[in-house]
């Protein structure tokens, strides 16, 4: 390693060192990163922001230190560590807190080196290079709509009893919200194995004066950003669960799913650019 | 119909057939054909015992455990039968015949409750492609670790292009079968990815076999040693965290409150 590389890795590794023992100490003082305070409209304003210094960056790559430690493969690792590292963190928590400082700083650095190396890569002399750009503008539209939408998500869950009607529903740290239209379950219709387990149960619910059957895996769209899911129904059939999950950027999640899904067909169909070979490698 | 009674006798038939298949690519160049016949005829008889065994339960076997590992030992047979005809490897069939006579072992010596009851949750078009596309890749990934192995111990060359090829193709269906499975998370309980022991392993896999595919677009990485090993140690330890994300999970206290916890 030439002593210019050297020197740029050690700066590297102590921006990485910085960030890190940053996000520590906000972890301990502040706790989890304050998701809610970036609702929309904030969290558009912050993306853009994001967007514009990332492009910048992508314009002066050539004159910025910055820059070129983001597009280098030094930062490749270190998002894909980072995912690794974070996957394990989560993955053997009890409760996966998905809101420490750690785990945004990471992904936002892994968008960040993502939107980046698409930018530069998503074209070359021959053409526009169809399978890196799905699979890394899908990545980024599906990462980047899970993140910068989580302050729009709102989860929250009732119990219907039968005939009554609720405008109700409770968050899960269990303060009240009004629905702002009305539930009201009209019937349960459950069948269950001989050993007790429900093999099928559905819900016929009056929601906002429209007649729908809530099943798992069947949940109704009551609007563009609101999905009503059935959770479960009560042993005496007197009452079920429901969860209404409002979820605005959900379409953007999926847009970027679906490139991701094209991407990694290209991926199996196309296989490697050129099968390992040292002698043409 | 063949229901879950007759599966050690499927069993039997299969590893003798895949042995038999296994030593004939061994022996003689010539008996190619054999072990090619051998082992496509253990695939054909598992394939009717899974699909008989579909018919009986009425509905698709995937849904314990035990069910998972009916279709990884069927999918190594098929991979490392690919592989033998594509790559001429022939040691690879005594490989595939092993870690599937271990995972058709499992099943006889620790049955599982093979009932017709299938839970709601389950009960949704993404349930079968979602399952078998992973126990897919987990197969073909599983060939690539034994080439990895082998490419380790012999310091050879000659599987690197086999092994590449595994690794595109397991991580392009690791990569269907996780984007498949949130899409029906979404539909099942509200978000694509909830970070759920299950997920989070999924996640920990994916990108460690990224990690891979990014070492195999470098040249550097062919041409020098220690790059190589690592490449090889990569693809071992990403396999390591697959298993983890499939069965290992089930012995984490975090995987109490999974999601998941109906394939235990």
């Amino acid at each position: 390693m030439g002593a210019m590389k050297y020197k740029a890795f050690v700066i590297e590794a102590i921006c990485v060192a910085a960030t890190v023992a940053t996000a520590l100490i906000l972890q301990y003082f502040v706790g989890n990163f304050p998701v809610e305070i970036f609702a929309f409209p904030l969290n558009i304003v912050t993306m853009a922001l994001w967007g514009v210094v990332v492009y910048l960056l992508y314009k002066n790559r050539e004159n910025s230190t910055v820059a070129k430690s983001l597009l280098s493969i030094h930062a490749t690792w270190l998002s894909l560590g980072s995912m690794a590292a974070t996957g394990i963190y989560l993955g053997l928590q009890r409760e996966p807190n998905a809101t420490s400082w750690l785990v945004v700083v990471g992904i936002l650095f892994t968008l960040t080196h993502l939107l980046l190396i698409t930018m530069r890569g998503w074209r070359t002399a021959q053409g526009i290079r169809w399978r890196f750009t799905l699979l890394h503008a899908g990545l980024i539209i599906a990462l980047g709509a899970g993140f910068w939408g989580a302050p729009d998500r709102v989860q929250l869950r009732t119990m219907l009893p039968t005939k009554s009607t609720i405008t109700h529903a409770y968050h899960l740290d269990g303060t009240m919200t009004n629905l702002g239209y009305a539930l009201q379950l009209r019937g349960l219709d459950a069948e269950y194995n001989e050993n007790g387990t429900p093999t099928h149960f559905e819900a016929a619910v009056n929601i906002d004066n429209e007649d729908v059957t809530l099943r798992v895996n069947h949940p109704y769209n009551r609007t563009f950003s609101e999905k009503i899911y059935l959770v479960s129904i009560g042993n005496d059939a007197s009452y079920c669960v429901v969860e209404i999950v409002r979820e605005p950027w959900q379409w953007a999640s999926l847009a970027g799913i679906i490139l991701l899904l094209a991407g990694a067909v290209m991926l199996f169909l196309r296989g490697p650019r050129h099968a390992a070979n040292p002698k043409t490698k | 119909m063949l229901g879950w009674n007759i599966f050690p006798w499927v069993a039997a038939a299969v590893f003798v057939l895949s042995l038999s298949s296994a030593i004939a690519a061994l022996c003689k160049r010539e008996s190619r054909s054999i072990a090619i016949a051998c082992s496509t005829t253990a695939i054909a008889l598992f394939v009717l015992f899974i699909l008989s065994l579909w018919m009986t339960l009425e509905r698709p076997p995937l849904r314990t455990m035990g069910e998972t590992r009916l279709w990884y030992s069927l999918f190594l047979l098929m991979a490392g039968l690919f592989t033998y005809v594509r790559w001429r490897f022939r040691w690879i069939l005594s490989f595939s015949t092993l870690l599937a006579t271990v995972f058709m072992a499992i099943n006889i010596l620790k049955p599982e409750i093979h009932d017709q009851s299938l839970m709601p949750a389950l009960q949704s078009i993404w349930f079968v492609p979602h399952v078998s596309v992973y126990m897919f890749s987990y197969a073909l990934l599983g060939c690539a670790t034994i080439l990895s192995i082998g490419a380790l111990a012999t310091r050879s060359d000659k599987f690197d292009e086999a092994i590449e090829r595994l690794i595109y193709g397991g991580t392009a269906f690791v990569t269907i079968g996780m984007l498949t499975g949130a899409i029906w998370a979404k539909d099942a309980w509200g978000a694509y990815w909830s970070w759920d022991a299950k997920e989070a392993w999924a996640a920990v896999t994916w990108g460690l076999y990224l990690v891979a595919i990014h070492l195999a677009l470098r040249p550097s990485t062919y041409t020098t040693p220690w790059q190589k090993r690592t490449y090889y140690i990569v693809i071992i330890v990403a396999f390591l965290a697959l298993q983890m994300c499939w069965w290992g999970v089930n012995y984490l206290p975090s995987a109490q409150e999974s999601v998941h916890a109906y394939n235990q």
